[in-house]
């Protein structure tokens, strides 16, 4: 039964053909947001084209805007990487925008806190905001485990009230004392200890650059580790796992202290890079976690793919903010392509390509004999 | 001629699945085709039905040229399809199901007692008794078939496609699907039967198409042809009688004692089940399927907790154990159901040949993964154990079934532990790679490892094992030793004949 093939690696030719069919969905789904969100800028009396032009331009046409969007699309990318690895696992979370607010919240305090040189502080407080999204992303792991509840459930009320904790926290106990503006819910402004841009005058920051190294490391974690085999086969096949020696609590707990861990990241880097301090809604009036869902379901869960969807989703914004100012098409055009490219992701989208052959005339049955009825 | 399938020819990338086929079909008519796994049946039968378009080639029906684009098509011009995986409400009614898309209504509502009616009348008229008020799902496998067949029958179906029909069904109610499908012959309805079951072709076909690689071998009347030459036919070569050397029998590998488990009301308990299995020894568990097989199973490979027993493996307690634990101790398992516990159908070739090793060199080391390494080994199964695949990174679910069974069970023989425990391991394969895996399992015996084999198929039983213990509804009922017992007093314990206590054949 010996049968001679071409095993071994795959040959670039499939590869790519594979690739090809992995990005069909996606840009479908961009096309039809942007058709549909074109309609929407024509029916509100633009030219739809032009719009859709500087959108475009808007987002990714200059340096500027180009690293705007970056800098917007930083949190993004922590937030699918956090959403892709638990949602591939098969342990569906939306607790990043909660773990995010932890991670953020965490890292502003220990920033302003600890002394020393730049560098010291920064790791430090990266890894307290780490830690902070961690811990909040165990907890929602032990509710759903001890009590059996729905994860997806329990991580999305665990948001409300990490929003809630961080409200009273910076209202109450650690607001700025110093600022300006006394009336804004802030913490204190972190002087030292702040993720420095990568080019002056812009500000994309070296949290940028760590989303980029977090992302090759997910890649390497998901494809390389034993851990990452048995988290995809889990979220394959659970009872396949389970049979294979897989231990599937233990897997959860894994995958959600890392996925939380992620998130965390994400909120300290936007604390340290981009804000300087913890500001009340920082996470969530942009939606962060939620545009960091969506990156992870049009990329179907590849980190690479996440890095490039976020930056689209990021660009989406930043563009849609500039037709509003330059043109005046309000700027919700943004949420409507959103929408309807995760409406059609999530769908599951598919057009059927069918061959249509010329059909010859219906069959239809000989005369008088019905052939079905006939008894012997 | 009802149907012709002239030339027909159908390629998925590098794999010609149908090369020129072409086959004919007379009215009243019972048309085997046989062949391995990949040999190009089940394609040919997607196009006749509609649900793939061939690349070249022609279908024609009482000399007219026809093209169905989707099964509909097929249906309505009197084409209906048995399928291995039946396509039923199980909530619903037998008759709810029969009428499904041609239901008799009063206005909106659906009139219950004309639908029943119907579905009586052509229960009557096919000899196909059923109860038009059970529920499906309380119908035993072979009944459930039956209505699917009446499904078909209500379509107006003139012509039968039935695929592997026989692959979940127990010995009794194979014997009396034959008697259906001889009846709807002589009732003039044709009928194309899938297969690779040759005493079945024997008893009920009229006709016999042998497929391999895609093309088609011969046709001819069934008298004029045999088991051994259809046989050779199927797999190009002499298949070898296989003769079995007197175990030599060593210490107890596996000892099960007093093993309870009280289900969930409505599923099977297991009562005080003890056995034992020794180095050197194939040991079988006879049954009828759904007796308690798939519990106790369950149970030993650590994927179900039970309430009550103890369980030795290789010399450790592995009572209560997790799955990993008791892999580790020394057992490999290939489950009963390949996709639902057996792979991950939407994973790699590669990822599933490596489930269960993945912590351990070569394959990995630090918990970083060896690909290099991995993949050689799935290789080296695929290649192997002749599993038809294009590429290791192919998924799963793009294998055939019994290519994909062809793949678990390489993996799990290649473990090389102490125990081997094989449940239906030639579920719905062809005779080639079932003689293969027959091979490895006297291997893995002769070379002193204990196998468990669960199977369905009496024949499996009686040749491969030097021990059978009998389950019946949650207890094991009966032990016996190779070449002390006949299939006939088999048969009488699988459906519960003896009640007494059981014997035991072990001094």
């Amino acid at each position: 039964m010996h049968h001679k093939q071409p095993l071994g690696n795959e040959s670039l030719r499939h590869w790519l053909r594979r690739f090809a069919g992995d990005l069909k969905q996606p840009a479908l789904a961009i096309f039809a947001g942007l058709v549909v969100g074109g309609m929407v800028i024509a029916l509100s009396g633009f030219h739809p084209l032009t719009a859709i032009g500087s959108m475009l331009k808007g987002g990714f046409g200059s340096a500027y805007y180009l690293t705007t969007t970056l800098t917007r699309a930083t949190p993004i990318i922590f937030a699918g990487l956090a959403a892709a690895l638990a949602w591939g696992s098969g342990y569906p979370s939306l607790g990043a925008s909660g773990q995010m607010i932890l991670g953020a919240l965490v890292c502003s305090q220990a920033a302003v806190r600890f002394t020393g040189p730049p560098l010291w502080v920064i790791t430090l407080s990266l890894l307290c905001g780490m830690l902070g999204g961690m811990l909040y992303s165990l907890l929602a792991a032990w509710i759903s485990d001890r009590f059996k509840l729905y994860l997806l459930i329990v991580t999305l009320m665990l948001n409300y009230i990490a929003d809630y904790i961080a409200s009273y926290t910076t209202t109450y106990l650690v607001k700025d004392p110093f600022g300006a503006d006394a009336s804004a819910i802030q913490t204190q402004r972190i002087e030292s200890g702040i993720l420095p841009r990568i080019f002056t005058g812009y500000t994309v920051h070296w949290g940028f650059v760590i989303a980029l190294i977090t992302v090759i490391a997910i890649l390497f974690i998901m494809k390389k580790t034993t851990f990452g085999y048995r988290a995809r086969m889990g979220g394959l096949n659970p009872r396949f796992a389970e049979y294979g020696g897989i231990n599937s609590r233990r897997m959860m707990y894994g995958v959600l202290l890392l996925s939380g861990a992620l998130a965390g990241l994400g909120g300290a880097c936007e604390v340290l890079g981009a804000r300087f301090r913890y500001v009340d809604g920082m996470i969530t009036s942009p939606g962060y976690a939620w545009s960091g869902i969506i990156a992870s379901l049009m990329a179907n869960n590849h980190p690479v793919g996440i890095f490039f969807s976020s930056i689209f989703l990021a660009g989406l914004t930043t563009g849609g903010g500039a037709i509003e100012r330059s043109m005046g098409v309000p700027s919700e055009v943004t949420t409507i392509i959103q929408s309807v490219i995760t409406l059609l992701i999530t769908a599951r989208f598919v057009v059927a390509v069918r061959k249509r052959h010329a059909s010859p005339a219906p069959y239809t049955p000989p005369e008088g004999g019905d052939l079905h009825e006939s008894q012997p | 001629m009802l149907l012709r399938m002239h030339q027909i020819s159908k390629s998925y990338g590098p794999v010609t699945a149908n090369d020129q086929v072409s086959i004919e079909l007379h009215k009243g008519e019972i048309l085997a085709i046989v062949g391995e796994n990949g040999a190009g049946k089940s394609t040919l039968m997607k196009i006749l039905y509609g649900l793939e378009q061939p690349d070249s080639g022609t279908i024609c029906l009482n000399d007219r040229q026809v093209v169905f684009h989707r099964p509909s098509d097929a249906m309505a011009q009197g084409i209906g399809m048995v399928q291995q995986h039946f396509m039923l409400f199980g909530s619903m009614t037998v008759a709810e199901n029969v009428v499904y898309r041609k239901e008799t209504r009063k206005g909106l509502f659906m009139d219950h007692r004309r639908n029943q009616a119907l579905v009586r009348e052509l229960s009557q008229r096919y000899h196909l008794p059923v109860d038009p008020q059970a529920v499906v799902d309380d119908c035993p496998v072979g009944l459930q078939q039956r209505i699917e067949i009446l499904k078909i029958l209500y379509q107006d179906a003139h012509i039968i496609i039935f695929d592997e029909p026989s692959a979940v069904l127990t010995p009794l109610e194979v014997e009396d699907l034959l008697k259906t499908m001889d009846q709807l012959s002589r009732l003039g309805k044709s009928i194309i039967l899938i297969t690779h079951k040759l005493h079945e072709v024997m008893a009920v076909a009229h006709r016999v198409v042998v497929m391999r690689d895609g093309r088609v071998i011969s046709a001819s009347d069934t008298s004029e042809t045999s088991l051994e030459k259809m046989s050779y036919e199927m797999v190009g070569r002499q298949i070898p009688t296989r003769r079995m050397t007197p175990p030599a029998v060593g210490n107890p590998l596996l000892e099960v004692a007093g093993l309870s488990l009280k289900g969930e009301p409505g599923t099977i308990t297991l009562h005080d089940i003890h056995l034992q299995l020794r180095q050197g020894e194939i040991v079988g568990i006879a049954g009828v399927s759904g007796n308690g097989q798939s519990e106790l199973i369950r149970c030993l490979a650590g994927l179900q907790a039970y309430d009550a027993g103890q369980v030795m493996l290789n010399g450790t307690d592995v009572t209560r154990a997790s799955a990993g634990t008791i892999r580790e101790a020394g057992l490999a398992h290939i489950p009963e159901d390949r996709y639902a516990w057996g792979s991950a159908p939407a994973a790699t070739l590669a990822e599933n040949a490596l489930v269960g090793a993945e912590g351990r060199p070569p394959f990995s080391r630090r918990g970083i993964l060896n690909l290099r390494q991995v993949n050689a080994h799935a290789a080296h199964l695929i290649q192997g154990y002749g599993v038809k695949a294009a590429s290791l990174f192919q998924q799963m679910a793009s294998l055939s079934g019994g290519n994909a069974q062809k793949l678990i069970a390489a993996r799990e023989i290649a473990r090389k532990t102490p125990v081997l425990i094989a449940c239906e391991p030639t579920r719905g394969i062809d005779i080639g790679a079932m003689e293969y895996i027959h091979g490895q399992l006297i291997e893995k015996r002769d070379q002193g490892d204990g196998v468990l084999l669960v199977s369905s198929e009496l024949s499996e039983i009686m040749d491969l094992c030097d021990r059978i213990y009998v389950m019946f509804e949650g207890r094991l009922n009966g032990e016996f030793i190779r070449g002390e017992v006949d299939e006939k007093t088999l048969g009488l314990y699988m459906l519960g004949g003896n009640r007494h206590a059981p014997q035991t054949a072990l001094g």
